[in-house]
């Protein structure tokens, strides 16, 4: 009940649960009593807590200076104006940062081909002359076994004989330089 | 003073959601004139919060601080006063959490029946000092030794007239709480005037 009365001294109880305390209390002794307690507590906090708390003087300007530092207190954006010249700042930011990526991405993807091409196809270059000279020089070896058996048998054999020698032997030094080459650029 | 009261003039028929609105805009004056109408009150219920005068100053400007930074978020819907003593409460809270600070408590908040106030003398009052002010200052010392969560619903209730859905609003509790609370932090202080003798109240 002592809650009731004193949500009705501060005038929170509704229109009809007022009407009914004020019923209540033209009965009872003990409640109007205790309201009669309470009122006085009231008046009396009421009293003493109106007035500016004792002992708390504020500085002279201390407004102006409270506002000045609020206004340069930079760790929060509230005005419109700023928060669209942040939203702006934060996009240009944003596009600047996806234009290097870009750049980079661009770069890496333009650059990482051209070398994996150099590379493979001068790898593919060192194999087809390796394996070009290894071709000429087995036929260089087995010219060599026919020519022993051939030799003088006639004059056609002779003839087949000197030609794929003059072959091999023009093709050979070719072979051997196109080797060093592709050697030196591994 | 003279610039002052005009300046004061200027400003008095204004609403506090229009100094808002205009200290959005980017004002200055208008957030200034919003820190002169709250400086006292707020500067008060901050300092009888914490009990001392550098930490409620220190407290008082950076509600301020905080007041203005969000002011892009106020929504005119609601009283500009509760949403300041909403901060101003929040930032007492804080400060007395990251304080620990002593809790001259008169009770737990679970046992409603043991009012114990551990009292320290009676502040000497000066012999002209009227009766009335004694009171007062006896009034003030009782309140300042309420534990932080009955002073802080006093404070709103007496100091700062505010209702109880603006209480619930401030501090957050619910309103039935509020109620009951500022209840029992009345009995507590009732028990205690009537323990020192002090029937008249």
């Amino acid at each position: 009940m002592g809650e009731e009365t004193a949500a009705y001294l501060d005038g929170e109880l509704d229109c009809g649960a007022s009407l009914l305390f004020e019923t209540h209390l033209q009965e009872c002794i003990s409640c109007s009593a205790e309201l009669k307690e309470q009122q006085r507590l009231l008046c009396a906090l009421d009293f003493a807590l109106s007035a500016d708390a004792p002992g708390l003087e504020l500085p002279l300007e201390f407004a102006r200076i409270v506002a000045a530092n609020a206004e340069s207190d930079m760790s929060g954006v509230r005005q419109h104006v700023e928060n669209r010249r942040a939203l702006w700042l934060c996009m240009a930011l944003g596009l600047s940062s996806l234009i290097l990526l870009g750049a980079g991405t661009l770069y890496a993807a333009i650059s990482i081909p051209i070398r994996v091409i150099v590379k493979s196809s001068l790898s593919m270059f060192g194999v087809l002359s390796t394996s070009f000279y290894d071709a000429g020089a087995s036929a260089a070896v087995i010219l060599r076994a026919v020519e022993r058996r051939l030799i003088f048998e006639s004059y056609y054999t002779v003839l087949i004989a000197s030609l794929f020698f003059a072959i091999a032997v023009t093709l050979l030094p070719r072979l051997i330089v196109k080797y060093h080459r592709a050697q030196l650029t591994q | 003073m003279n610039a002052h009261a005009v300046s004061l003039n200027k400003f008095n028929a204004v609403a506090d959601s229009e100094l808002v609105a205009k200290a959005v805009a980017g004002r200055e004056d208008s957030f200034e004139e919003l820190v002169r109408r709250y400086q006292r009150p707020i500067s008060a219920y901050v300092y009888r919060m914490v009990g001392d005068y550098d930490a409620a100053l220190d407290l008082t400007q950076e509600v301020f601080i905080k007041v203005y930074g969000s002011l892009a978020r106020y929504r005119s819907e609601f009283k500009f006063s509760t949403w300041i003593y909403k901060i101003a409460h929040n930032a007492a809270i804080d400060h007395l959490r990251r304080g620990s600070t002593r809790d001259q408590s008169l009770t737990s908040e679970s046992d409603g029946t043991q009012y114990e106030i551990p009292l320290k003398s009676a502040k000497p009052t000066p012999e002209e000092e009227s009766e009335r002010r004694e009171r007062r200052t006896e009034i003030e010392e009782v309140v300042s030794r309420l534990p932080h969560a009955y002073k802080d619903l006093i404070l709103l209730r007496h100091s700062h007239d505010l209702s109880y859905d603006e209480i619930s609003e401030v501090t957050g509790l619910p309103l039935g709480t509020v109620k009951n609370r500022l209840f029992r932090a009345r009995e507590i202080m009732r028990a205690h005037f009537l323990q020192r003798g002090i029937t008249s109240v």
